[in-house]
């Protein structure tokens, strides 16, 4: 009967939305995410020499972000660090980053529990979400003709100062490879299709972690996106690590 | 089942508005829109309508994200008068000489079949 009650698809969304969070990875996830975070916000946009108001925000926010690592009131201090860092999102050169990280920020505070106790898995689905919507809206955005065609590859390495290779001749060249951007610009936004959807499902998962770096590493070579590559492959660590708490069998 | 807030229906509303903020304010994650592609070329046009290119300054020759700017041809002709003025204070365009900026253009594609012509004569400064 009890096995049953499981395979219902309400008992199946319960479970996908709160089943406890086990706790020694989601301490693991917290602490990395403020790491990402401190990279993403980094701030290289302060005057330097720095107004004294703003290094007492900085420490603040370092204070704030060390005592989220730690697990210290995680749901006050996530959601005082997020009230402090939404201002920052708009600051020119990697909004996008801040934006992903102040999202699984916001999520992860929001659905902490005030007791010390371990919360459901709702924020985690969030944050994977969050993943889902990163490549898919880029996959999609890059779904025209003009892209796959490799026109627009071409003409963006002409115009934008971040291209890092020059695609005249219509071949990209990665190492030894020489690939047509005929070739490339489809395999691209394929690749981002993948990475939308294949994190989903348990057995692709370490694959297209593996496929999604090099992937990155390869991006790399060719644009400078910023920090928006540490962003995503952080994101990676809402599938990867082992999140959802096993249920014990009788 | 484990709660954020003590109720289910209650972290069932938080989950749905942050899912309803994600799909807000997912367009704001794509990293392309459009590219237009810009070619600019700038020549002397002397006596006998003997053209000679002008070497191009450097933030001509890239022009960085125009994507969606319909306008950005009127950024440009002041930044043509400027530079062409400043060329021929330089002594760099013979006297008497008109100098023809030359853009040719195309939204998503390399065809560049939109062109547009900016002409600054010798003695009177205008576009045509």
């Amino acid at each position: 009967v009890a096995l049953a009650e499981v395979r219902t698809p309400r008992a199946r969304v319960e479970r996908f939305l709160f089943a406890p969070v086990a706790a020694r990875p989601a301490a693991a996830f917290r602490v990395a995410l403020a790491v990402a975070l401190a990279v993403v916000f980094w701030p290289p946009w302060v005057e330097r020499p720095a107004p004294g108001v703003i290094l007492a925000a900085l420490g603040a926010l370092g204070i704030l972000l060390v005592l989220f690592a730690l697990g210290v009131r995680t749901r006050l201090t996530g959601l005082v660090l997020a009230a402090m860092l939404l201002p920052l999102v708009s600051v020119p050169g990697r909004q996008k980053s801040r934006q992903v990280m102040l999202f699984v920020l916001t999520a992860l505070s929001v659905g902490t529990p005030r007791a010390p106790a371990t919360g459901p898995m709702w924020p985690i689905r969030l944050i994977q979400l969050q993943l889902t919507a990163l490549y898919g809206v880029n996959a999609i955005a890059k779904s025209t003709p003009a892209f796959l065609g490799g026109d627009v590859l071409v003409g963006m390495a002409e115009m934008l100062p971040n291209f890092v290779v020059d695609l005249s001749d219509r071949i990209l060249r990665l190492g030894p490879l020489a690939i047509p951007v005929a070739l490339a610009a489809p395999l691209g936004v394929a690749v981002e299709y993948v990475l939308a959807v294949a994190f989903w499902f348990p057995r692709l998962r370490w694959p297209a972690a593996a496929l999604g770096c090099a992937f990155h590493a390869s991006l790399s070579r060719v644009v400078r996106i910023g920090v928006l590559d540490v962003a995503s492959i952080f994101l990676y660590l809402a599938f990867l690590l082992p999140l959802a708490q096993r249920e014990r069998v009788r | 089942v484990r709660t954020a807030t003590g109720s289910v229906r209650a972290d069932s509303v938080l989950f749905a508005v942050l899912v309803l903020v994600l799909v807000v304010s997912a367009p704001w994650l794509r990293v392309y829109h459009s590219i237009t592609v810009v070619r600019v070329e700038a020549r002397e046009i002397g006596p006998g309508a003997v053209a000679r290119p002008l070497p191009l300054p450097a933030g001509f020759r890239r022009l960085g994200y125009l994507g969606d700017r319909p306008g950005f041809l009127e950024t440009l002709a002041p930044q043509f008068a400027r530079h062409t003025a400043e060329q021929r204070r330089a002594g760099n365009v013979s006297e008497g000489a008109a100098v023809e900026w030359t853009v040719r253009w195309s939204r998503d594609s390399m065809r560049l079949d939109q062109a547009r012509t900016f002409v600054f004569e010798g003695a009177a400064r205008g576009a045509r």
